[in-house]
């Protein structure tokens, strides 16, 4: 359940008697000045703006499956994403995350690209919400076995805002991903199914 | 009044069977509480020098198998009513697992008493002070790899009781021993199986020092007994002058030199073949009281002896002689005095792998004494075994489980070979 760090990144620091006004031409200003404000969002995000972003964390990987040990295993989060602001309250965008531990001789990966959409239910864009679908990928390995799978399922999560510049944002935030079916491979050879759960929490920047 | 006091635990027990009866779960089926006779296997035990009780005594430990007749069952060293000692062991109390209230009383030599009436010409009766059993609760089984080990787990309930007698010349030339084995894993694996086991070649066993070594012992008992998988490592004279009489300065390897392994390969198979159940546990023991000698009676030669011989200056030194003998002060100690510590007592089981392929099912076989011919009706001398509803082979995934009861040393007062 990667949850993509939903978009956190991106918060204004304005308050809402400050909004500036962004995003307009001159040519058009003119005509714009006539017409009603338009809230640019946090950092001064506008509709068709690019935004991108990088996040840092801790989080817990599960697999489950009929002999799975099925515990929650801790590990260092690190997170890309990048989209394309639909309006004041929306984002859309792709999430990739990765989560990773060592220890005792077992390499574990999970990993999640996902199709995230980030809404914003403010009149500012502090409270993020998130929510979206990708695939799930999943390793351990010694120096002779790897068990690996792939898997599809949604993802969920909340962050909260705070701009760190006029066009920067910081923002922590809890995720989730769970990926209710895939498959789980052997040395290449399948073994049955399996699920797999990812919670992470974290920092992200974002830049818009 | 004691044989009278088992009956009524059976009853008790029988009827926690009876109340779990009619659902095919595998639920212990205790049979018949009353008893119309008893088994060859009662009675097959007679007090030796230092045994202070009775036959009777020994014989009240007796359960009633579905067949109505009295086996003998587990029972401590020493009886707990008199005090009294029985001079053997029979391992572990099976009230302490996990799988009793399902198993019930564990009957000794039921698969023997049915072989005679499924084969009357292939009659195998074991002695009593062989029976050995162990067992051990949510046990964590294997997977080899780091990786395999950290992602999966499967725990499992064993319970298992092995004919082993390694006291006397049977095993050199007798390979059908009557095993007992219940098993219980959380990802479904599940069976109980009572059976006698072929373990190797009849005739021969394999060399303890030297596993590339079969020794030709003699004619197997019965003479028709089929050849099994595994093998049974038991030690030989070669073994005791290799590792057990060795040269000044140096020290015996009693493990080496006595450690006996049976190494067992057993199935449960349907008519046409098919194999509902396999395992391969080894049953292991660190200090048997006997040896394989072609040179004396019976070809067999006691560890006790051997403390006490010199050999072209070598000898024992010592480990178990030592310990045996109070560092060679106790001159000429037979092989059946307690304070030998070549008894038996110290042992250990391999777990090792649970294959189940019964997926259609049903759980309930009767198959014949040797585990083949399995169907879902009895017949004369067959054995009712359980077999879970499952499949358990998972491919390159094969989780093995692990050495058990090697710290636990079942001697007692009075405790001493042939055990």
């Amino acid at each position: 359940m990667a949850v993509a760090v939903v978009a956190l990144y991106v918060l204004p620091t304005v308050t809402p008697l400050e909004i500036p006004v962004l995003g307009t031409s001159t040519a058009v200003g003119q005509e714009a000045s006539s017409l009603p404000a338009i809230d640019p969002g946090p950092g001064g995000v506008t509709p068709g703006g690019l935004w991108y972003g990088f996040g840092l964390g801790w989080g817990w990987s599960r697999v489950g499956c009929d002999i799975c040990r099925g515990d929650m295993v801790g590990g260092a989060t690190g997170m890309l994403r990048g989209g394309i602001t639909q309006s004041r309250a929306l984002d859309l965008g792709l999430e990739i995350n990765g989560w990773h531990q060592n220890h005792e001789g077992v390499e574990r990966w999970h990993g999640t690209f996902s199709l995230m959409a980030y809404y914003y239910p403010g009149p500012i864009r502090r409270l993020a919400l998130s929510g979206g679908f990708g695939m799930t990928l999943f390793r351990a390995s010694d120096t002779e076995d790897a068990f690996t799978s792939t898997s599809f399922g949604p993802q969920f999560g909340v962050g909260y805002q705070f701009s760190v510049g006029s066009s920067l944002t910081l923002a922590p935030q809890i995720e989730v991903v769970a990926a209710p079916l895939g498959d789980l491979q052997f040395n290449g050879e399948a073994l049955g199914s399996g699920n797999f759960q990812l919670v992470k929490i974290g920092v992200g920047l974002t830049w818009h | 009044m004691r044989r009278a006091g088992w009956i009524v635990i059976s009853t008790f027990v029988g009827l926690i069977g009876l109340a779990g009866c009619g659902s095919d779960d595998g639920a212990g089926d205790f049979g018949p509480t009353a008893s119309n006779g008893l088994s060859h296997a009662v009675g097959r035990w007679q007090p030796g020098p230092g045994d202070t009780c009775t036959g009777d005594i020994h014989d009240s430990y007796t359960t009633v198998g579905p067949d109505s007749k009295e086996y003998p069952t587990w029972h401590p060293p020493t009886d707990p009513a008199t005090g009294c000692s029985f001079g053997h062991e029979h391992g572990r109390d099976p009230a302490g697992s996990d799988l009793f209230g399902k198993v019930g009383p564990l009957l000794f030599g039921y698969a023997n008493e049915q072989l005679d009436i499924y084969d009357p010409f292939t009659a195998r009766h074991e002695d009593h002070v062989g029976h050995k059993v162990e067992w051990e609760n949510d046990v964590r089984m294997k997977f080899g790899g780091a990786a395999s080990s950290a992602v999966f787990e499967i725990r499992c309930d064993v319970l298992t009781k092995m004919h082993q007698g390694s006291h006397s010349k049977d095993a050199f030339t007798n390979n059908l021993h009557e095993i007992i084995y219940h098993i219980d894993c959380s990802d479904g694996t599940a069976f109980g199986v009572t059976m006698l086991t072929a373990i190797g070649t009849p005739g021969e066993f394999v060399r303890r020092c030297d596993g590339d070594v079969h020794v030709h012992a003699g004619p197997p008992s019965p003479p028709n007994s089929p050849e099994g998988g595994g093998k049974r490592r038991i030690p030989d004279r070669s073994c005791v002058e290799e590792f057990m009489l060795v040269r000044d300065g140096e020290r015996s390897n009693d493990r080496q030199a006595l450690f006996e392994s049976w190494q067992i390969s057993a199935q449960v198979r349907t008519v046409n073949g098919h194999r509902l159940a396999s395992f391969n546990p080894y049953f292991n023991v660190f200090l048997p009281s006997r040896f394989y000698d072609a040179t004396k009676p019976n070809n067999t030669g006691r560890p006790i002896d051997v403390c006490y011989e010199a050999l072209g200056g070598r000898q024992a030194r010592g480990g178990a002689c030592a310990e045996s003998t109070g560092e060679g002060f106790l001159q000429n100690l037979s092989f059946d005095d307690p304070r030998s510590v070549f008894n038996g007592v110290r042992r250990s089981f391999d777990i090792n792998s649970n294959r189940v392929s019964n997926a259609e099912g049903p759980e309930i076989w009767y198959s014949d004494p040797l585990g083949r011919n399995a169907q879902a009706q009895p017949f004369p001398g067959s054995i009712r075994q359980f077999i879970a509803r499952k499949e358990n082979d998972r491919g390159p995934l094969n989780p093995s489980g692990p050495t058990v009861g090697s710290e636990r040393n079942y001697g007692g007062p009075g405790v001493h070979a042939p055990n």
